[in-house]
């Protein structure tokens, strides 16, 4: 607790009843990149989101808002936060509408029970997100969250059709409506989605959903290289049958997540296909087995039910999870054809990324979206000092942004440790358009109390 | 600076031959789709993005509100020029720069139409997904700019669920880069979504100069379905038992009994002359889902009521029963001269009730209303046929919209669907929308465009209630 700034656990206990503050003594969990909160309130209902809203506002306290910490460490560490926001009090559904495939949920509802209920209705919200039985709906909004079948799924902006936030200074404004096709107004939708709690605290949201399929299976393949899985994950992509999905793992990732297969040492293609009933996905597995065997001489293996379910969430979760918290974590965005070239030079034996067999890295490459995510995961028994780590770390963040930038796209640091995180923009160079992104930070929140400095451009 | 230099100047940027500003040859540009008018100051033709910008800081210079504008098929006065302002047509602007069938992209030029992007791609095996009704004619420049739909949104999303990034001209003249740069196409980049606010802004954050697009490859099978029905009801029924079944068409659309009567009166389009209801299904796919989906809505429509279902199993099949529905709008004339577009949204399961509702509204105001509609998604069109020559006919269709407007918002829906708001629907927004709402809205605009120079007037209201144009005779015509 600081003393020389008076209290604020105390006009907002009063603001709030105390029922909705945590006591000081569980304040260290909700710590945001090492920065303790003062407090942490859990509001109601929105009405006592905004009322905190207007009260931080007229006192210019920081707010964090926060929906199931799964992924807190996205972003610049933040300038300051005074008060975390959590959501979780906001979770119901509000209006379910399956025969309009719509619904209408508070944003603190966690994503695998509003699965759970969609799917009683027959639908289904093609969303996912690391630690779905934690993150909340409006996290996955705030943080574009995606996982292994973003390829055909898209991202959250493409399901999302209405949206309610607080603004800084209290005031709840909607955007959107509940009807699948919309353009009455400016789509706000798009602007909050991926803003990282900056623009607002989004309460509710809106979106359109799809029929539930029922048969799920996941095809893995084992190469002997990482090239070959890429080449082989290409021509899954480019037929009839492809899958929603595939995600190409080399040896270091994949000896992190248990597959379920009698191969444990290799590249691994796995490939996620859904469809109304079983004939139909027993055809798209087999032909891109056959096409994997005939062309690659793969061993396939074909999973169903709850390792299906497990392999998914693995793939998810990898790198989320505490038993697989990475030294340094970076997703790489890149046009699709640039995959196969750029995941070749990061995993070849030259490659200085890293520092050498023990430094390379964890590779999951989407090539259907053009995404790379890489992790580093410290060695057990690494006796490399703590400069010297860290040295090469900041080289291999530089290293890897100019192998992404070379192949026009982008590099961000999705988790690193605390030191090397001060000495960062984990978001790399601002767009060109970062100017019209400050205006509108500015106008939403002018005196700079939501996430401060967490966001692109530290705005 | 006086008009006639501002002329010259223009001229010296784009060539003389693309400025327009003799009022005979104004008159053309005065119109969109819509029944509003606006004639503008001047109309500038630019050959690239470099122009458009230098164009439009001349304009900024001058202090002078400008409209873009694609082929003017939009259907909310979007292209209508603010009184003296300028216009500026991409019609010279209509090259498709690039396909990529690596990535599945092309760059495109603002004033490429839509229909020839997709049968330009298709010899590549990739297809542009949104189909605006107006396709053989609308610009992809225009389509951002509302956001447009068309059958196909129902299975693929709309316009903004395709565009990856745009390069963009500001009020000022400044260009800027949003989303996917053009030259490398990613489909993921970090900061705010400029791209996905700027998508469906109507021509006010900036002018999009070119544009990089998400192709999908060409589906396997495409089989056309379609439904008759003697009762609307029984179709909306219908509609509602497909998807129950968990089937998601690429195409779900309907037509009701004036609609059907205008088509068959101008070509057998094979819609039973009486029918009350005509309901078209597409399905695409791989051939086995295709084929199952197909046997399942076939059952469908029979047990909801069809009197008649007829299945496309080849090309020729399908598009002449498409043809129906993509000539619909112009058979109208056989019953009036004149068609207001109403662009209404409702959940989908209300269209029986709303569609009641229209029909009364017909029958308050002694108007005619066909309705074509996009069932799968609750966007419908009551198409209100007048003759604008009779006094006063104008202004009961005008009028009849808006109760149209009002009916769908308070079926849980909103203003429009795909035609956007423009002028026409601007003084209804407080309708959906609260003052704080717009207040957001309006700051995001000002963070692109500070000046509020790129077509003022649209999309907010003014308090002042909607007046459509009093009918005029065009200038030339016999009455």
């Amino acid at each position: 607790m600081t003393d020389l700034a008076p209290s604020i656990s105390e006009p907002l206990k009063d603001l709030l009843g105390s029922q909705a503050a945590v006591p000081d003594k569980d304040l260290a969990w909700y710590a945001v990149e090492g920065l303790i909160p003062e407090a942490v309130v859990r509001p109601a209902n929105r009405s006592e989101v905004a009322r905190t809203l207007g009260w931080a506002f007229s006192q210019t306290v920081t707010v964090s808002p926060r929906g199931g910490g799964t992924l807190l460490s996205l972003g610049n560490t933040p300038t300051k936060i005074d008060l975390v926001v959590e959501l979780a009090k906001l979770d119901q559904i509000l209006d379910f509408q399956p025969a309009d495939l719509t619904v209408t949920v508070e944003a603190g509802i966690h994503l695998k029970n509003l699965q759970e209920t969609l799917a009683q209705g027959g639908m289904y919200l093609p969303l996912e997100a690391p630690l779905a039985q934690e993150a909340t709906v409006g996290g996955i909004l705030s943080t574009s969250a995606s996982g292994p079948r973003r390829f055909a799924y898209g991202l959250p902006r493409d399901w999302l059709i209405g949206i309610s936030a607080i603004s800084a200074d209290g005031t709840e404004t909607k955007a959107g409506g509940k009807v699948v096709k919309n353009v009455t107004g400016y789509d706000l939708n798009r602007l909050y989605t991926g803003s990282l709690g900056t623009l607002g605290v989004i309460v509710e949201a809106s979106f359109k959903l799809a029929p539930l399929p029922t048969h799920f299976q996941a095809l893995i393949a084992a190469f002997d290289s990482i090239s070959a899985a890429v080449e082989a994950s290409e021509l899954l992509l480019n037929q009839p049958y492809s899958p929603k999905g595939v995600q190409t793992l080399n040896p270091t990732a994949s000896r992190r997540l248990n597959l379920g297969v009698p191969e444990v040492h290799g590249a691994f293609v796995v490939a996620f296909f859904e469809a109304s009933s079983a004939p139909l996905v027993e055809r798209r597995v087999r032909e891109c087995s056959r096409l994997l065997g005939d062309s690659k001489g793969a061993d396939t293996y074909t999973l169903t039910g709850l390792q299906y379910s497990s392999i998914l969430n693995q793939i998810t979760d990898l790198g989320w999870t505490e038993g697989s918290t990475p030294s340094l974590a970076m997703k790489i965005n890149v046009p699709p054809s640039r995959v196969e070239s750029l995941v070749e030079k990061i995993c070849s034996e030259d490659a200085s990324a890293g520092g050498g067999e023990n430094g390379r890295p964890g590779v999951i490459a989407d090539i259907g979206f053009g995404a790379i995510r890489l992790f580093w995961w410290p060695e057990q028994d690494s006796k490399a000092p703590d400069d010297t780590f860290e040295y090469l770390t900041l080289a291999t963040i530089r290293e890897v942004r100019d192998l992404a930038s070379a192949a026009g796209g982008s590099a961000v640091v999705e988790r690193c440790s605390q030191t090397i995180k001060q000495q960062i923009d984990v978001w790399g160079e601002p767009p060109q358009s970062i100017e019209i992104m400050r205006r509108i930070k500015y106008k939403f929140d002018p005196s700079g109390i939501l996430n401060p400095g967490r966001f692109v451009g530290r705005l | 600076m006086e008009r006639a230099e501002l002329l010259q100047e223009l001229g010296k940027i784009v060539g003389r031959s693309n400025v327009v500003f003799h009022p005979d040859d104004l008159l053309v540009y005065e119109y969109d789709g819509s029944v509003d008018r606006g004639i503008p100051s001047m109309v500038v033709l630019p050959g690239n993005s470099d122009e458009v910008s230098r164009v439009v800081a001349l304009a900024y210079q001058e202090g002078m509100p400008v409209a873009g504008r694609g082929s003017g098929t939009g259907l909310s006065g979007g292209a209508i020029a603010a009184p003296g302002g300028m216009q500026i047509a991409f019609t010279r602007m209509n090259r498709i720069l690039e396909v990529d069938t690596e990535n599945r992209t092309a760059v495109v030029e603002p004033g490429v139409i839509n229909l020839d992007l997709d049968n330009h791609v298709r010899k590549s095996g990739l297809r542009y997904a949104p189909d605006p009704s107006s396709q053989r004619a609308c610009s992809l420049g225009g389509n951002i700019a509302e956001n447009a739909g068309g059958p196909h949104c129902l299975a693929y999303g709309t316009t903004t669920n395709h565009v990856l990034g745009m390069e963009v001209v500001l009020e000022d003249g400044s260009m800027v880069n949003l989303g996917s740069p053009i030259d490398e196409p990613v489909r993921e980049v970090p900061g705010y979504d400029l791209r996905g606010a700027f998508v469906g802004s109507e021509g006010t954050f900036g002018i999009a100069t070119k544009i990089v697009v998400r192709l999908l490859p060409v589906p396997q099978t495409v089989k056309t379905i379609l439904g008759a029905f003697a009762d609307i009801n029984e179709a909306c029924t219908s509609v509602s038992s497909i998807i129950a079944q968990g089937i998601m068409p690429a195409a779900l659309e309907m037509m009701d009994a004036n609609t059907i009567r205008a088509v068959q009166a101008t070509m057998d389009a094979g819609y039973p002359n009486d029918a009350g209801a005509v309901l078209l299904v597409e399905l695409e796919g791989l051939a086995e889902e295709v084929e199952e989906d197909g046997n399942r809505v076939e059952a469908a429509l029979w047990d909801t009521g069809a009197v008649q279902v007829s299945v496309a199993h080849q090309e020729e099949e399908r598009v002449k029963l498409w043809l129906g529905r993509k000539t619909a709008f112009g058979a109208f004339g056989n019953i009036a001269p004149n068609m207001y577009l109403v662009d209404g949204v409702v959940p989908r399961t209300k269209l029986t009730q709303v569609l009641a509702e229209v029909e009364e509204i017909g029958r308050q105001y002694g108007i005619v209303i066909a309705n074509v509609f996009h069932a799968g998604d609750g966007n419908l069109h009551p198409c209100i046929l007048f003759d604008e020559r009779e006094p006063g006919a104008l202004e009961r269709a005008t009028e009849a919209s808006g109760e149209i407007l009002r009916v769908c918002v308070a079926a849980g829906g909103t203003l429009s669907g795909e035609h956007g708001v423009g002028l026409e629907k601007k003084e209804y927004m407080p309708l959906v929308f609260t003052g704080e709402d717009m207040a957001a809205m309006q700051r995001v605009r000002d963070s692109f465009a500070p000046k509020n120079r790129l077509n003022p007037g649209k999309i907010f209201p003014d308090g002042e209630p909607y007046q459509p144009p009093a009918y005029r005779p065009s200038a030339g015509m016999s009455a």
